[in-house]
């Protein structure tokens, strides 16, 4: 979690966790989790920028878990409740 | 050579995902359905270069930016709208995409949406495993089709998408107003974390990391940028 929080806060700093992650998981493990912070840093771009609405079945069994975890209280989430 | 040759990265990428940003490339070169070639490469150059605004600086009223082509071929208009797609888009609302909407058209706005939201991946990967930005395309000759895909209708987002007939995640359909974008972006995305039939498996054994350990560095990432979606 340090790295996903490194790689996406600054990219440069995260590349001085590569040696830890690569003894904990693997160099196709650090590669992977690279891979997945990019693409989601995509997707969610691509979530605010078109103000996706949560899908019903999500927005239905979220409900306490976005209250408990502050999810509502972000500014997208006027976005998808509408 | 492939622009994004295995040879090119220090370390190993999924060949799918190579195949998948050799497309995004072609297409950035390519005129597209609402910008010329030459545009949509300024775009993603602007991309780039965009840095969020200095603490307590407020967010300029899209009604009040010019519309006249810069030295760089894009508008102060178009600029804004790039960065705050690149840098601040969690704090992206309804109102502010209406005026960029009224002012752009949707087809325009979904295809800047397109750009910035395939190229991000493509360089946040080549920053963490230490690859260089891949230089931009030259863009090709040609006029933007300007054709509106049939099907689209309201569905509760910021732009037209595909009603019709859909069964689907909503996110898949996001900027169904471009398909073209659309099919090269779900490229980006199936390659790089869905993997077409394996999203509905719970247990992964076709990458490094499990399927809660990928799900656990996405709910951060999205965390980190405030997305709710």
């Amino acid at each position: 979690m340090s790295y996903a929080e490194a790689a996406n806060r600054d990219p440069a700093a995260a590349r001085a966790l590569d040696d830890e992650v690569v003894a904990a998981v693997g160099e196709d493990g650090l590669v992977d989790a690279a891979v997945i912070v990019a693409v989601f840093n995509g997707l969610v771009r691509s979530a605010d920028g078109i103000g996706i609405p949560l899908d019903d079945v999500v927005l239905a069994a979220t409900v306490d878990a976005r209250a408990t975890l502050g999810f509502d209280g972000y500014p997208g989430a006027a976005n998808n409740t509408r | 050579m492939a622009t994004f040759a295995p040879e090119t990265f220090p370390r190993p990428v999924d060949p799918e995902i190579l195949t998948a940003f050799d497309n995004v490339w072609d297409g950035l070169a390519t005129p597209g359905t609402w910008w010329t070639a030459a545009e949509r490469v300024a775009i993603v150059a602007a991309t780039r270069t965009s840095v969020p605004l200095p603490l307590g600086e407020a967010t300029p009223d899209p009604g009040g930016l010019s519309d006249t082509v810069g030295p760089d071929g894009l508008s102060a208009l178009t600029r804004e709208v790039v960065r705050r797609l690149a840098v601040d888009a969690g704090r992206i609302t309804g109102d502010w995409a209406a005026a960029v909407v009224d002012r752009l058209g949707p087809g325009r706005y979904v295809e800047m949406v397109a750009l910035v939201v395939q190229t991000v991946p493509v360089d946040l990967l080549c920053d963490l495993l230490g690859r260089p930005h891949q230089d931009l395309p030259a863009p090709r000759a040609g006029g933007p089709s300007q054709v509106v895909p049939g099907g689209l209708g309201q569905g509760g987002a910021f732009v037209p998408w595909a009603v019709d007939g859909w069964f689907g995640p909503n996110v898949a359909r996001a900027l169904s107003y471009v398909p073209d974008d659309n099919a090269r972006r779900m490229e980006v995305v199936m390659s790089m974390y869905s993997g077409g039939q394996r999203f509905g498996e719970m247990v992964w054994h076709h990458r490094a990391l499990s399927r809660p350990q990928v799900e656990l560095i996405a709910a951060r990432t999205s965390a980190i940028n405030e997305c709710f979606y």
